[in-house]
């Protein structure tokens, strides 16, 4: 497991900063796909590979079920709603994995999956009664390094960040595990936009396996990542010999409150809590304000999700007007001129229009910002003092300045 | 041209926002001295979940010639209990006030500035000493109910008028 963990941290940054690149790597063909298809590409081998990803895909969609079924039945807490509930997400789930099928950049997956390594991930699957929860979750992480692992062994080369792409690319199983584990915890809403897994997805299912391995001697379900992160918690206040290694640890414990409430209750009653969580989300409210949580929507530690969907969504001149505005200038990276200058409300006239003292973006006119220079030197949209960068843009006008 | 046509270009424009944003913003009254543009009052609302909810604080502004390149000076007509207010002149204890003013600011920003102070008092500066030693030490039910009772001895409309 030790082991397997090393890899699985040495691949993740590689994996972070390559699926960065495009939000959107999993559904959509990208070119880095293309450009990864197999070096010789004769039909016959691309059927075998097909169907071999096809294979795999079967092999983890079974392993997935398993591992729903062996939570279902662990659990025993009102498992009729859980059921019905966790069995329509799985339905959805499955549509969205046949959909991902589908994609083609997940062919390209088959080119990379070594035999071995897809042999193994079946070996290593065996019948749902005779395994525990725990197992299962040991079984997972094992097939998912299987699936990574096999693709390095594979092709005999060091891996270059597009083909640890393809890597991440070849198993949605593990942004899927977070998924549904964000679905446990009754936040619907972030499931909402498909197919983003972005760095922030990635970094925090591997902060989650860092969890994992850390109590893996506990009897914990190892998929429930906040019952885990609880149960770590309370593991810390009763002994204190453990290391207390992860950040998000150490905030934990910051919060009094929560510390409190923790130690109070019992072990049991701490691993029960997601699945409390859970019904509650399934009622429809998603409060959070409740002591005793894993994460808070104000901590810091908690793993943020969809960054890059803002970004994507939002202008460049709202996530950075500073840097956009003083790279482009006043091409098309601003608001259109005011017609009256903010601070004399007098009108602008074309000099003025063009005129934009400081990279933050506020105009004014030329006579408000000589005045301005003259006193204190800061620009009023900002605080910050005109300087240089200033004294340049006037240069550009000094055409009018005569005038003033 | 001369600062103080700028400042009262500036004075009329903003009293004609206000003129026209009346009912926008039902917290904030702003009123024109007559005969004098440079002189404001302020009628602010509490802010709601406060001690100060209910009560209607009046403020007086002063606005220099050189405005707004210089902030107005505004302090408190009504006696307010609170750390950042001195509770005999009415003084406020407020950074865009002083050091932090941009010129971008107008009498209505000041105004909602100083009722978001109501509801955050920042008892590490205090003017108001008693007020915010309440605070600084914890006793936030003792400032609350100081508080309180100053806004119904003093910022009830009932009381008042």
């Amino acid at each position: 497991m030790d082991a397997h963990m090393d890899q699985q941290t040495l691949f993740n940054p590689e994996k972070s900063s390559a699926v960065g690149d495009d939000g959107f790597v999993s559904c959509l063909p990208s070119k880095a796909d293309k450009s990864l298809a197999a070096p010789s590409p004769n039909e016959c081998g691309k059927k075998k590979r097909v169907q071999r990803a096809a294979k795999l895909k079967q092999c983890k969609m079974d392993a997935r079920r398993e591992q729903w079924l062996s939570q279902v039945s662990s659990k025993v807490v009102k498992p009729d709603s859980c059921a019905s509930s966790r069995s329509s997400s799985q339905d959805d789930r499955d549509e969205k994995e046949m959909l991902l099928q589908t994609a083609p950049g997940e062919l390209d997956m088959g080119t990379l999956v070594d035999k071995e390594g897809l042999e193994d991930s079946q070996l290593k699957r065996r019948p749902v009664g005779s395994t525990s929860a725990h197992e299962i979750g040991h079984l997972w992480s094992e097939a998912r390094f299987c699936i990574q692992g096999g693709s390095l062994l594979d092709k005999h080369k060091p891996l270059t960040p597009q083909q640890s792409t393809a890597c991440s690319n070849a198993g949605p199983a593990k942004p899927l595990d977070h998924r549904e584990q964000e679905r446990k915890a009754g936040q619907a809403r972030r499931l909402d936009a498909p197919g983003i897994w972005s760095t922030s997805d990635t970094s925090s299912s591997q902060s989650n396996s860092s969890q994992v391995s850390s109590s893996s001697d506990d009897e914990n379900d190892e998929e429930d990542w906040e019952a885990v992160a609880d149960a770590l918690h309370v593991q810390a206040t009763v002994d204190d010999v453990k290391p207390v290694k992860p950040a998000d640890q150490c905030s934990s414990l910051n919060r009094p409150g929560e510390l409190k409430s923790l130690s109070s209750s019992g072990m049991d009653k701490c691993i029960l809590k997601p699945e409390s969580k859970y019904r509650s989300g399934n009622c429809g409210s998603r409060t959070r304000a409740d002591a005793g949580r894993a994460w808070r929507p104000d901590d810091v530690s908690r793993p943020p999700t969809l960054p890059r969907l803002s970004k994507q969504h939002s202008f460049p001149l709202q996530s950075g007007p500073s840097l956009w505005a003083a790279s482009h200038g006043s091409v098309w990276g601003l608001p259109p001129p005011p017609s009256h200058c903010p601070i004399c409300t007098e009108e602008l006239d074309t000099t003025d229009s063009s005129f934009v003292p400081c990279s933050c973006g506020f105009r004014l006119c030329l006579f408000c910002h000589n005045r301005i220079l003259v006193g204190d030197g800061r620009c009023p949209g900002c605080r910050k003092s005109y300087n240089s960068e200033a004294v340049l843009k006037l240069s550009r006008t000094s055409s009018v300045r005569p005038r003033v | 041209m001369p600062t103080s046509l700028a400042s009262r270009a500036r004075l009329f424009k903003e009293y004609k926002d206000v003129q026209r944003e009346k009912s926008a913003d039902t917290d904030i009254l702003l009123t024109c001295d007559e005969n004098n543009i440079y002189r404001w009052t302020a009628h602010i609302k509490g802010p709601a979940e406060t001690p100060y909810q209910e009560g209607i604080f009046q403020l007086s502004i002063n606005v220099p010639e050189q405005y707004p390149l210089v902030p107005p000076q505004v302090r408190f007509l009504t006696k307010v209990f609170h750390p950042n207010v001195h509770f005999k002149t009415g003084e406020i204890c407020l950074d865009i006030l002083k050091t932090a003013w941009s010129p971008a600011w107008t009498l209505q920003s000041v105004c909602r500035a100083i009722i978001a102070l109501m509801a955050h008092p920042e008892a590490d500066s205090p003017l108001n000493c008693d007020c915010g030693n309440l605070l600084r030490s914890g006793d936030l039910r003792g400032y609350q109910s100081m508080a309180r009772m100053y806004t119904r001895l003093a910022a009830s409309p009932n009381v008042s008028h």
